[in-house]
């Protein structure tokens, strides 16, 4: 099920509040939300969801052997069940075609590659187990006694599909024992409703001008710069939306996640970007691969080593194909060459042009990232470059607008220049000189009591004229 | 205090939000009616079995239906779009309209002087010129090769494309190379059509005295025999009175006009051309959101002549769409890959073999855009199977595409070839030319 789709808003969500909230005891709170979650995710995913409850049995049951024993060669083995599991089912459904692909490509004779569907949100929820098996294993926290707590906390339908990724070790208290305030309510419901907005109302309509330039606007030069820049703007207002919402509805339900974004598009090096952008994937990075590598501990070469496997890994857990590798490996040599030769340079950078680099590295990214096939990404960053490729090699310079590309800037215009305003920490700057004007608190709570009903009006509004709406990271 | 009245106003929201999802599910039509906006039926209230649960189409259903029987649903659409067209973003059919009149110089009385500058030359064009010149080459084309052009009442030429020389001399090798992969009694058939920003202001619009190409006259004497070049102006002007021909709402040609194009191409082999009606459209159900459901469509055949080409994608009864390396039936229309752009055997988008169900003993392979899409089906009768392929994407995947162009046509035995595109996909540039040129000895690699 999709947040912002009729049948949430309409009926599963303000039926599930209205049966958590009526629950009790916090033991039914937990069946309720056990039961909404699972129904949630079987919507979408009638069969897959069998393989999340496998996944998360089988790191139940290991977590428990791992705490029964203090034999260290058992607990390891329990712990490589549980990892070797999880990340085997991840590896059957996401990568195992992949592979396939590339092994017969060496092969003399064509293989037969099956077309696996993939589980949405299998990456997220992989990790998220994995973190509580790993966190048992280091004795960073208790086991988790009863399974369909530890079910709740990898199906929670908030962010069950796209994230942020939970640590167990943040929420474990939680799902033992939470409570909701009113404060937390209006808070949550709020946050989901701007969520909701950036999604309906930015992302989908920069998705939609991302559409209307086909093959990634390759025919000029600007065609190519404005799709990567529309792209760069749909991708971070669909995902960080979907944070938005995760975080509100979790904190509705009681829940304090994390925040997984925080403006990453003001950010001046490569390396504040990342600290900016998916913070969980990179918390989770950090703490379960990085660190366990040695981290910045043995040498700067090694550092750099750990760097690259981390920035590789990043880049398949995004999908499974060559232009992901690429992709983390863009951002890893970045942070590599932003750690080790540019930092001195980067200091003396004028800060408004490290800001227009590091928001063109990103769009560069985005750009990697948008193409799958590598053909099609060899074409777009040429057209990025102003020029395209013969088969015989010729180069020919591209115009600065085509046809297509000069329709599209006409009919979307104002949208991204609006999207990329609020990809700016304006609100908060907006809300801060309120604040501290006269009746600066009335005023603040008159605009959020206007701004969240108006935006949920109009985010039901263009609801209704769009059949289709999927979360660009539901595919991860 | 100040929190309780949050508090309200979010419950509040709430409370409304689920009186609307329970209004709709107890009181809304379960039958759903038609969109005039849209021009489509608006999904019915699906029927409850474990085979669409387990698939998930009972879940999209029901998702289409709540959207679909959203009270006062077409003027919520209409407000939408008008606080787009606010922001820049106006409803696309107008934008398009409003930007066509502005390059062809009819928004105002006087008509500029460089109406060609729009829409000469397209863009990607290895060796494209300025678009002056090429205006001031318009009446003059064949001095250039050739040309596309809208005639004004007073005898001048609005150019919408242009060829050069050395474009049609390596169009017209890269043709006879996919002739001699043929077999002997083999033929080629060529036609690039203007799309519907071309062709409705003469058509039906007639704010054009005419239209014309002289494509076929330049290319066809470079040629090798058994390549047929053919001219949409030609072939379609003729029938310009017997209603629509080209859609307002996108760039495609309907059904009935591709039907007549098929026509003009079996009628050259001295075959009976089919009936308009001799094939009952429907559509598969797509998995992620088809446009129309089957049971929809049983009820739409008579207006088949209305639907958008990419929308009848449909097989018709005879037919059977497969995947070409699982040979099971693929989704008609899928939303999840790049748009419905494909190779043969390619894993991104539907790709098809038709199984047309007659024998004949020849085989056909279509190379387009999707303006052959719905002009497979006429070819039915005279083929044994059609296969069908799209080069302007290239988001191939090299493990199951596995196969050139040339080695595809060897396993399928073909001998007639179509090559329909219109002329968005410009014959010219790399998206067409030389992908076709590319792809006849080598599988698209992958890097």
């Amino acid at each position: 099920m999709v947040f912002s789709s009729m049948t949430f808003l309409l009926l599963f969500l303000p039926i599930v509040l209205l049966l958590y909230f009526s629950a009790g005891a916090l033991r039914w709170k937990n069946a309720v939300l056990l039961l909404a979650s699972l129904l949630f995710y079987a919507w979408g995913e009638p069969v897959c969801v069998l393989a999340m409850l496998f996944s998360t049995a089988v790191n139940y049951l290991c977590a428990a052997a791992i705490v029964r024993t203090d034999e260290p060669r058992r607990r390891k083995a329990a712990l490589a069940v549980g990892v070797g599991v999880s990340l085997a089912l991840l590896f059957y459904f996401k990568y195992f075609s992949f592979a396939l692909q590339n092994l017969a490509l060496l092969l003399p004779r064509p293989l037969s590659v099956p077309q696996i569907r993939l589980p949405i949100g299998i990456s997220f929820y992989t990790f998220q187990v994995l973190t509580y098996t790993v966190d048992v294993y280091r004795g960073k926290v208790p086991a988790q006694k009863s399974f369909p707590r530890l079910l709740l906390y990898v199906s929670c339908f908030p962010q069950l599909i796209a994230g942020p990724i939970v640590q167990y070790a943040d929420v474990a208290e939680q799902l033992d024992g939470r409570s909701t305030s009113v404060e937390d309510f209006n808070e949550g419901i709020e946050r989901f409703v701007a969520g909701l907005a950036k999604k309906v109302l930015l992302a989908n309509i920069c998705g939609a001008a991302v559409e209307a330039l086909p093959g990634g606007g390759a025919a000029s030069l600007g065609g190519a710069w404005y799709h990567a820049f529309l792209y760069t703007l749909q991708i971070y207002f669909d995902f960080s939306a979907y944070s938005d919402m995760a975080i509100g509805l979790g904190r509705v339900l009681g829940f304090r996640y994390k925040e997984n974004f925080n403006y990453p598009y003001v950010s001046f090096s490569a390396t504040e970007f990342w600290r900016r952008w998916h913070i969980s994937l990179g918390s989770f990075f950090r703490d379960y691969v990085y660190i366990p590598l040695g981290g910045n501990r043995r040498g700067a070469a090694r550092t750099a080593l750990n760097l690259l496997v981390v920035w590789a890994l990043t880049g398949l857990w995004h999908g499974a194909a060559w232009n992901f590798l690429l992709w983390g490996l863009y951002f890893g040599l970045l942070l590599i060459l932003e750690r080790f030769v540019l930092k001195s340079l980067i200091e003396k950078t004028p800060r408004a042009l490290r800001w227009a680099i590091t928001f063109v590295i990103a769009v560069v990214g985005w750009a990697i990232f948008y193409e799958t096939d590598l053909h099609a990404l060899g074409v777009t960053l040429r057209a990025l470059l102003g020029y395209a490729a013969s088969p015989d090699g010729t180069r020919t310079a591209l115009p600065l607008l085509d046809e297509t590309a000069r329709k599209v800037i006409a009919q979307y215009s104002v949208f991204p220049l609006l999207a990329f305003a609020f990809s700016l920490p304006l609100v908060p700057a907006a809300k801060k000189a309120l604040l501290a004007g006269k009746n600066g608190e009335r005023r603040v709570a008159a605009l959020r009591a206007v701004s969240t009903a108006l935006l949920f009006a109009l985010s039901l509004l263009f609801l209704v004229g769009q059949s289709y709406n999927p979360f660009i990271y539901f595919r991860f | 205090m100040k929190k309780y009245l949050r508090f309200a106003e979010n419950y509040i929201l709430l409370l409304a939000s689920l009186t609307l999802g329970l209004f709709l599910l107890l009181f809304a039509p379960k039958e759903g009616g038609v969109s005039e906006t849209e021009n489509r039926r608006l999904q019915s209230f699906p029927e409850l079995s474990v085979s669409a649960l387990v698939s998930g189409s009972y879940m999209d259903e029901f998702e289409s239906f709540l959207s679909d029987a959203f009270p006062a649903r077409e003027e919520m659409i209409a407000l939408s779009d008008a606080i787009k067209g606010l922001f820049g973003k106006a409803d696309a059919q107008e934008e398009a309209k409003k930007l066509f009149i502005e390059e062809q110089g009819l928004a105002g009385d006087e008509a500029p002087e460089n109406l060609a500058a729009g829409t000469a030359a397209a863009p990607e064009e290895p060796d494209a010129q300025p678009a002056e010149a090429a205006a001031e080459a318009a009446p003059a084309a064949e001095a250039h090769g050739a040309a596309l052009w809208q005639e004004r009442f007073d005898g001048s030429r609005v150019l919408i494309e242009q060829y050069s020389p050395e474009q049609l001399s390596y169009l017209a090798g890269v043709l006879d190379r996919y002739r001699a992969a043929l077999p002997e009694d083999g033929n080629i058939f060529f036609i690039n059509v203007p799309a519907s920003d071309v062709a409705n202001p003469v058509l039906d619009e007639h704010r054009f005295a005419g239209w014309g190409s002289d494509l076929d006259e330049a290319l066809q004497p470079l040629v090798a025999p058994g390549v047929r070049i053919y001219s949409a102006p030609k072939l379609l002007s003729p029938y310009e009175n017997d209603g629509p021909m080209f859609s307002k709402e996108d760039l495609h040609w309907f059904v009935k006009t591709a039907w007549l194009t098929s026509n003009a191409f079996v009628s050259d082999l001295g075959y009976a051309p089919s009936g308009f009606y001799d094939y009952e459209y429907f559509l598969r159900y797509s998995l992620n959101k088809g446009p129309y459901r089957p049971e929809q469509l049983q009820s739409m055949t008579l207006e088949r002549e209305n639907l958008m080409v990419p929308l009848v994608l449909s097989p018709v009864k005879t037919s059977l769409i497969q995947n070409l390396t699982e040979r099971k039936a693929s989704d008609v229309y899928d939303f999840t890959h790049h748009g419905y752009t494909m190779y043969l055997g390619g894993a991104k988008g539907p790709y098809r073999l038709f199984e047309t169900g007659f024998h004949t003993g020849r085989n056909a392979m279509i190379i387009s855009d999707s303006y052959a899409f719905a002009m497979a089906y006429y070819l039915f009768p005279f083929y044994d199977s059609v296969l069908q392929t799209d080069l302007r994407n290239t988001n191939y995947s090299s493990g199951s595409v596995g196969a050139s162009i040339r080695q595809y046509m060897q396993q399928y035995e073909i001998d007639d070839l179509y090559l329909v595109t219109c002329h968005w996909t410009s014959i010219n540039g790399p998206v067409f030319s030389w992908r076709l040129e590319q792809f006849l000895d080598a599988a698209p690699q992958m890097g």
